[in-house]
């Protein structure tokens, strides 16, 4: 099974991180989406279909906080798989926003078996095989 | 446990970041060295009990370096020289975020804004600063800034 993925963060180096990391974890991807902040997240996200989302929270226009709050409140998004991959640590701000189903935090900067085991955990038939 | 929010502070959690985030080993110094090249800074707001601003000034062959280790090229390949800036942004973003929970905890909401880059480098504002050099070769300087 291959995965559509959307990639939202407004730092293109972080962008490519994550394309990098989901190369090198195996993970079969055959649409890669990208948007640089939390409103063409959410058009995007409102003409295609995707498996897993990568969230960054501070990104202008319009945060993943935000975005998150959007998704939650709409029926056909709120079971969207979203995984943050952020800097910000702060227990408040990360119990909020898996109060409102976000599957996964991943703190920057992360390995590369963190990051697999990130997905795995949010995705298991994502697993490689060996 | 929390550390104090001081050059001291700022320092370690920068070596650290670029340890562990670019595999970039770098020391301390005391004072600042003169850099060659042409320097490139970037800032970022933080809000929290101390809100400010974390300022990082540095090469653009630097950026260069940590885009490549950021995206697994060589820091002479194209692509990281293009990333160079925005490498530095990424950069900055991991360091302020490590630095707020190390300062104040996870318990306490501290805001990060989005990298900024000047179009010149801003003089320094008299707050705390570390210098570092990293790869041996690239002095670094961080910042902070009080609002």
């Amino acid at each position: 099974m291959s995965y559509r993925v959307l990639i939202v963060d407004d730092s293109p180096v972080m962008r490519s991180v994550i394309k990098r990391a989901l190369t090198v974890s195996g993970i079969p991807v055959n649409e890669l989406h990208q948007a640089t902040n939390g409103r063409e997240a959410l058009a995007l996200l409102g003409k295609t279909w995707v498996d897993l989302v990568f969230m960054d929270i501070n990104m202008p226009e319009m945060t993943g906080v935000e975005v998150v709050e959007q998704m939650h409140r709409d029926d056909l998004l709120a079971d969207v798989p979203v995984v943050i991959v952020s800097t910000e640590r702060s227990d408040e701000r990360i119990g909020h926003l898996k109060q409102l189903g976000v599957r996964a935090y991943l703190p920057k900067p992360f390995s590369p078996e963190q990051f697999r085991d990130t997905v795995t955990a949010v995705l298991p038939a994502a697993r490689p095989t060996p | 446990m929390t550390a104090p929010l001081d050059a001291n502070t700022l320092g370690h959690v920068a070596a650290r970041t670029l340890e562990d985030a670019c595999f970039i080993f770098s020391f301390p110094l005391e004072q600042a060295v003169a850099a060659d090249g042409e320097l490139v800074q970037v800032q970022l707001r933080y809000g929290g009990p101390v809100p400010g601003v974390l300022r990082l000034t540095g090469t653009a062959d630097f950026g260069a370096e940590v885009a490549g280790n950021l995206l697994g090229l060589s820091e002479d390949e194209e692509e990281a020289r293009q990333n160079a800036t925005s490498a530095l942004g990424e950069l900055l973003n991991i360091i302020a975020g490590t630095l707020m929970a190390e300062a104040f905890g996870t318990r306490v909401v501290c805001p990060l804004g989005v990298p900024e880059y000047p179009t010149r480098p801003l003089p320094p504002a008299g707050g705390p600063v570390a210098h570092l050099i990293a790869s041996d070769r690239h002095p670094v300087q961080l910042e902070l800034v009080p609002a």
